[in-house]
């Protein structure tokens, strides 16, 4: 049987992977890909809890998470295609209004 | 043209190494610290859990049990659920269509 640290650990080097890639990259899309990295390490911890405590609930909260996560990605590359539509860019850092 | 020699000098590579780690060497140093401290909390900490996996050898798969679990106990966050794809596909659909509806 696997310990349960090593899920844990699995799910905190995930988890800082996205964490660096939030930091440093500059692009939209690779942006909201660490995000959804973040998130899924995230559920990788529910699930790994929910099974080794024999409680399905994590796993059902597992659930409503991954579809969240949906609304957010696609939230997200709406907002991205009607920025590039109007400023032809995507970098984050050309970005710098809040209404137009 | 092609065979144009490529030499390296040693400030060409020390040049190059730094502007790769000049953006990123202080997201790395964040996101190395935080991954040390998460293992070392992780491994240093006694976990509660059961001793064995509960497996039923006829059905190993649960998914049954989640289902049941969505329409009983949690069943207004499901229908919330149903509420807030709807409200973002419509908001995705705008946002994406664009201005030019032609």
């Amino acid at each position: 049987m696997i310990p349960v640290e090593l899920y844990l650990a699995v799910a905190a080097v995930i988890f800082s992977i996205g964490l660096y890639g939030l930091m440093t990259q500059r692009s939209g899309i690779r942006i909201l890909m660490c995000v959804e990295l973040m998130l899924n390490a995230a559920n990788l911890n529910l699930v790994a809890f929910s099974s080794y405590h024999d409680d399905l609930t994590g796993q059902v909260f597992a659930l409503f998470s991954i579809a969240l996560a949906a609304c957010e990605a696609a939230i997200g590359f709406a907002i991205l295609m009607a920025l590039y539509r109007m400023k032809d860019t995507i970098s984050l850092d050309h970005i710098n209004i809040l209404r137009w | 043209m092609l065979n144009k020699e490529i030499s390296f000098t040693a400030m060409d590579v020390a040049t190059s190494v730094y502007d790769y780690f000049k953006p990123r060497i202080l997201g790395m140093i964040i996101a190395a610290l935080f991954m040390s401290i998460m293992i070392v909390a992780i491994f240093f900490t006694s976990w509660p859990a059961v001793d064995q996996l509960p497996q039923n050898i006829e059905d190993q798969s649960n998914i049954q049990s989640i289902g049941v679990m969505i329409f009983t106990d949690f069943v207004i966050p499901f229908e919330i659920m149903s509420i807030v794809l709807l409200s973002s596909l419509m908001g995705a659909i705008y946002m994406a269509k664009g201005d030019d509806n032609k």
